[in-house]
Formats: C-alpha cells, sequence, structure tokens
C-alpha cells in the first residue's frame, strides 16, 4: 500500500498516481478532511469552481477504491495516541504513522506537506517515506 | 422478485456455488449480494471529471496555502 497526502490523492483521484502500480493508494483520514475541507472553500478556487469542480468534490468525497482508498482512523486510535506521545506528534501525524505501520504501507508525500521532524520520526518507526 | 436467467461459464457456476456454501447461502442470494455490492459502487470517472481533478491538484498547494496553519491537529509541522 502507498500512503498519500490531500494534494497526491488529488492526483490519484485524477488518476496520475503510478497508474501501472499494483500497490493500492490510500490516504488518512486527516488528509482526506484536509483535501474536502480545502475543496469545500469555494471561493479559493475562482476560475476552478463550476459544475465539473462539483462534481469532483463529489468524486474526492466518495472516491471509487481503485483509485483511492480512505483508510478507517478506529483501527489506529490507539496506535496514534502511543506515537502522539512518543514523538510528541499533532493528530495529523500520528494518524499518517499509525497508518503506515498498520498497513506497512509506503508514505508518499508532496514536498510542502513534509514536517519538519516527520522524516526522522519515520525512519525511527522503519516506514518507508518518498517525497515527490 | 423477477426471474432472470442468465448464462454463466463453468468455472463461473463452480466458484459461484464453492463461495455460497462457505457462505451459508444460496446461489441466488449469493448473486443478489454481489450485484448489491457492484451497484453500491461509484460510477468510474469520466474524462472531464478527470481532468478537473489534475487541475484541482496542480493548484492545490497555491490555493490552500496556509489554510491549515492554525490548526494544531491538521497543520504541517514545519
Amino acid at each position: 500500500m502507498i500512503i498519500v497526502d490531500d494534494k497526491l490523492a488529488l492526483e490519484a483521484l485524477g488518476g496520475r498516481l503510478d497508474p501501472s502500480t499494483p500497490e493500492p493508494v490510500a490516504t488518512t483520514w486527516c488528509f482526506h478532511y484536509r483535501l474536502m475541507r480545502a475543496l469545500r472553500d469555494e471561493t479559493r478556487w475562482g476560475a476552478l469552481s463550476g459544475s465539473v469542480t462539483t462534481e469532483a468534490r463529489r468524486v474526492a468525497a466518495d472516491p471509487p477504491e481503485s483509485r483511492l482508498r480512505v483508510l478507517n482512523p478506529r483501527l489506529i486510535t490507539d496506535a496514534a495516541a502511543d506515537l502522539a506521545v512518543q514523538y510528541d506528534l499533532n493528530l495529523l501525524a500520528a494518524e499518517l504513522l499509525a497508518a503506515a505501520r498498520r498497513h506497512r504501507a509506503v508514505v508518499r508525500l508532496s514536498a510542502p506537506n513534509v514536517g519538519r521532524r516527520w522524516p526522522e520520526v519515520m525512519a525511527a518507526e522503519g516506514i518507508a517515506l518518498v517525497v515527490v | 422478485m423477477h426471474r432472470t436467467n442468465l448464462y454463466l461459464t463453468e468455472e463461473q457456476e463452480k466458484a459461484l456455488d464453492a463461495r455460497a456454501r462457505s457462505a451459508g447461502l444460496s446461489r441466488s442470494a449469493l448473486v443478489r449480494s454481489m450485484i448489491d455490492r457492484e451497484l453500491a459502487r461509484p460510477l468510474p470517472i469520466e474524462g472531464e471529471v478527470e481532468e478537473a481533478l489534475r487541475l484541482l491538484a496542480d493548484s492545490y498547494h497555491e490555493v490552500t496555502g496556509a489554510l491549515f496553519d492554525d490548526d494544531p491537529d491538521l497543520r504541517i509541522d514545519r
């Protein structure tokens, strides 16, 4: 499995992210929430708002699993809380790490979405990180 | 319910019956549940919507900017 951030989730939905890979692409609940929150704010999108974008938002809200899975946070609540305490992480980072650990996934992030301490913490947890 | 005839290959029939046995269902009940699951899946993404998703992705960081910087749960720790 490959776990992606909000920006790369949009790339995956648009069919751009490694369509040939046999690995399923997934995102966490927090990154999915960030994506939906950002898309909801129509004033930000200017010319990109409109009926097609409304349909794109609907697809992002309920993505086809063949393009993007949204991981169930309930399965990792306890692990995320442990990681948050151990490394002093916020909810976004703790959920990401716990999900990657549970699913033995590779984490793939866009460069602006890499937290300052995340590479170090992921390395300590044996989680592979790819920055694009 | 309406009666429907459909043609299955021998392999499909064997696989279907094996699955029905393990699930404790009749072949018909299993086929109905499979159809329900398939129909519940979202439709494939159409070309212009796919293109809109790509455009949104292209400007995502520029547009969202510091949207989450004041949210302690969702911000990127910079």
